[in-house]
């Protein structure tokens, strides 16, 4: 067998069962790997109306054919379950060393079921599978657990998926780690991994990854790595990481301001790579077989955090707590808040973005300092955001409701509409700092879109959107037209989302980075499929391998359809298409605009092929996808939807 | 001016794409224990440090070899190891202050890197390091650069202290 290890493990905390299951060779061909792999087990084994946090809920952690492989950026993993955030499909892509470790040890995926009775961790040593006691590292941060299990197991080298204090007290919005910095970080598969007494996944892998064609694949992946060494994007990455992006955030007004009431802010430049580089940059790090290299290490060397050191901050994971929430004179406690959040193990997006709104429902006078017990939530307020991030790890106090998301946060505190005006997510997950009136509608639409809570930056990555101006002909060659490329049009947006979409899900499946694919102009989606076809001996054309990827796609929106979630849901935050963008940087360049989502929708559903009325996968498509399975599920579903009943309801999270 | 490995450990990412690229080069097959060069990371710190041939002139490999199986090879000067003469006692493997030598794990006979030998553009690690950890370079002309960048380093220290004087 090429490309795959060819089998699935399977751990059942409760009886102590370790399984290994073959996966067929039409099997792997219908879902390919990763996110393909993880998708199906959800769908088929974890019901919709089970609670995340039922012991027979699933945690998968899912690989492809090409990690551990010499392709571009192969060490990714993706994590999926069903969302304690959303109650909907969940699930969450990271880099690091542990996807490619997990192939060498003989494994395609892992599948983690059941609830141990006390604290364990499994350890992975190729064939040989062990659930061990965990009591002494329960409660630690993942970096000092990470020391003490390769310390029990002497062993330096090997990779190891952790959980932190967040993830152990049930946080909805608890991360996974890999390699100690590394981050699973949405939807909140953490505390799932939490609620089964799972503290980590120790892994050696001492075995390879055979390729079909291996001289063919030596030089796909040499001229791809060849191409790497002068692209623009790859360079910017490389030397001043994803937060790069803040300059150009900043100018085209997509830097989430106290949350993202504006664009941007003048002193932006405090927090950018170029900023980051020069002050507390340590070293560069890199992914599994990494062609870009955009992981930092940071040391923080004055102010009150000197002395603090983590890998990251990455632009996703420090504007949420930095900018987000009003923080941005002293880059150094945008650095503190990153830290935090990984030692405690929660998703920074998610976190910042539940201070954030919180803050403004504070300002807008929906709470007072009687429901935070005490806290001044005014914008820009260190003391009481480094106070309430670890308040929501140990669920103390205000940060105990704040654990909650904040959909589920401002119900609690009984806001109603009005406080659901100010969360700005949808589905029940907060978008992530990128404001779609700038950063561009096709973005829009992927958050009203996107399968995983409905909200996600990764979930189509409209990089022919984001790149389109640095590689002039790119929309060209994959849209047949020029004119998509500028954000804030509405033109050839539906396609080019439908479009990314599918070709996301396949490079989720392969599991391979996002930087590598069309972000950058060195890796094409026909380069992908000829780097998957010599590794795996298969000859899949293009059009069946973005089938695979529509395939996934709506296996997770039908999981979504059979929690009533459909049409009506498809909306993004009222504030974008309400409030048109105020101008807060003097060179800002998306002043007044809002977010047409209405005039892209249909479009949209008409490339996909979902029914108007209820958004649902048309039968015909799901046939044609090989998914009549799914359409038999869905048939008693879509007249339900409809009902006057399911009209009135307001949903949230699910 | 012959050509060498340079390491320099500051500059590695521990991204492994050199071992990655060196294991499929030579046996088709992507893994780590097939690599010729080390990657070793320390998670908790972050420091990535890359080991690999140091292409000794006098090797402690070739020293030690009870059956000339490791020997410096006369044209290229590095030492090499046939495959056909290795009985696989591991001594080379002990002995080497870099770690640079493995054994096989189906063949069991030592193996170790021979620079890529008839590659084109040199050695594949060097050609795929993203951060420039590992150059394929003429020695004598590094250390010349290496020179003046300290020199160019020095003087600028010295010229802003006097600014700030």
């Amino acid at each position: 067998m090429y490309g795959w290890a060819g089998q699935r493990l399977r751990v059942d905390l409760s009886k102590g069962d370790i399984i290994k299951e073959p996966l067929s060779y039409e099997y792997r061909k219908k879902w390919i790997g990763g996110r393909g792999f993880n998708s199906d087990v959800i769908y088929n084994e974890v019901p919709p109306e089970m609670s995340p946090f039922d012991p027979r809920t699933r945690v998968c952690f899912g690989m492809g054919p090409l990690n551990g492989t010499a392709a571009p950026s192969t060490g990714r993993v993706t994590v999926s379950c069903k969302s304690p955030l959303t109650g909907g499909f969940g699930d969450s892509n990271m880099g690091g060393h542990w996807g490619a470790e997990v192939k060498y040890a003989g494994y395609d995926q892992i599948v983690v079921q059941g609830k141990a009775k006390k604290p364990v961790y499994i350890w992975v040593d190729d064939d040989k599978v062990e659930i061990r006691d965990a009591s002494h590292i329960w409660g630690k941060f993942p970096r000092d657990a990470d020391t003490i299990i390769k310390e029990e197991l002497k062993d330096e080298d090997i990779h190891i998926v952790l959980i932190g204090p967040a993830g152990e007290n049930l946080v909805r919005f608890a991360c996974t780690f890999n390699d100690v910095y590394r981050a699973a970080g949405r939807t909140g598969h953490g505390a799932v991994i939490g609620s089964k007494n799972l503290k980590a996944i120790a892994v050696r892998g001492s075995g390879g990854v055979k390729i079909a064609n291996p001289k063919e694949f030596f030089e796909i992946c040499n001229r791809l790595r060849q191409k790497f060494k002068n692209d623009p994007m790859k360079l910017a990455l490389n030397e001043y990481g994803s937060l790069c992006l803040i300059n150009y955030a900043n100018r085209d007004g997509w830097l989430p301001w106290k949350n993202l009431q504006w664009g941007g802010t003048p002193l932006a430049n405090n927090m950018s790579g170029e900023t980051h580089s020069k002050t507390v940059l340590k070293h560069r790090e890199g992914c599994y077989a990494c062609p870009i290299c955009c992981g930092r290490f940071t040391e923080i060397k004055e102010g009150r955090w000197a002395g603090e050191y983590f890998g990251g901050p990455e632009y996703e994971h420090s504007v949420p707590t930095g900018p987000r929430v009003g923080i941005i004179e002293d880059a150094n406690d945008i650095w503190h808040n990153a830290r935090l959040t990984n030692d405690l193990g929660m998703d920074g997006i998610e976190t910042g973005a539940v201070i954030s709104t919180a803050m403004e429902w504070y300002q807008r006078g929906l709470i007072t300092a009687k429901d935070t017990g005490g806290l001044d939530l005014e914008w820009g307020n260190e003391d009481v955001v480094d106070q309430l991030i670890q308040d929501i790890a140990y669920r103390r106090g205000f940060g105990d409701i704040l654990a909650e998301g904040a959909s589920r946060a401002s119900d609690k505190l009984g806001l109603g509409d009005k406080g659901q005006y100010y969360t700005i997510a949808t589905r029940g997950m907060a978008l992530p700092g990128d404001d779609p009136r700038g950063l561009g509608f096709g973005y829009g639409l992927s958050f009203a879109m996107g399968t995983r809570g409905g909200c996600d930056h990764l979930r189509s990555l409209c990089c022919l959107e984001l790149s389109g101006a640095l590689y002039p002909g790119l929309n060209t060659k994959y849209l047949g037209d020029e004119r998509p490329a500028k954000p804030t049009t509405t033109v050839g947006k539906p396609y080019m989302v439908y479009y990314e979409e599918n070709q996301k899900a396949v490079v989720d499946c392969l599991n391979v980075c996002c930087f590598t694919t069309h972000w950058s102009y060195a890796v094409l989606t026909q380069d992908q499929l000829d780097y998957f076809n010599t590794c795996t001996g298969l000859d899949f054309t293009l059009e069946e391998f973005l089938e695979v990827g529509e395939r996934v796609y709506n296996l997770e929106r039908a999981y979504w359809a059979r929690l009533m979630s459909g049409a009506r849901e498809d909306t993004v935050p009222e504030r974008f298409t309400k409030e048109p963008m105020p101008q807060h940087v003097d060179y800002q360049t998306n002043v007044g605009a809002t977010l047409p989502i209405g005039e892209m929708l249909p479009k949209y559903y008409k490339y996909r092929d979902y029914e108007l009325s209820t958004g649902f996968p048309s039968e015909r498509k799901l046939k044609q996808l090989g998914l009549d399975y799914v359409a038999e599920d869905l048939k008693p579903l879509r007249k339900k939807y409809m009902s006057e009943a399911e009209k009135k309801k307001r949903k949230y999270y699910y | 001016m012959e050509k060498v490995l340079i390491y320099d450990q500051e500059k590695c990412t521990g991204c492994r794409s050199c071992v990655v690229g060196c294991s499929l080069y030579h046996e088709g097959e992507c893994s780590k224990i097939l690599s010729r060069v080390n990657i070793v990371r320390y998670e908790r710190t972050g420091e990535c440090y890359v080991a690999g041939c140091d292409l000794c002139t006098d090797p402690p490999c070739a020293a030690v070899c009870p059956t000339g199986a490791c020997a410096v090879d006369p044209v290229m000067g590095i030492a090499k190891i046939d495959p056909d003469v290795c009985i696989g006692c591991k001594e080379c493997m002990i002995h080497c202050p870099f770690g640079a030598i493995k054994i096989h794990p189906i063949t069991k006979k030592a193996f170790k890197c021979d620079l890529c030998e008839g590659r084109e553009e040199g050695p594949v690690c060097a050609d795929w390091c993203p951060g420039g950890a590992i150059t394929w370079a003429s020695p004598e002309l590094a250390v010349k650069a290496k020179k003046r960048e300290k020199l160019h380093e020095r003087i600028t220290a010295a010229t802003k202290a006097k600014e700030v004087s």
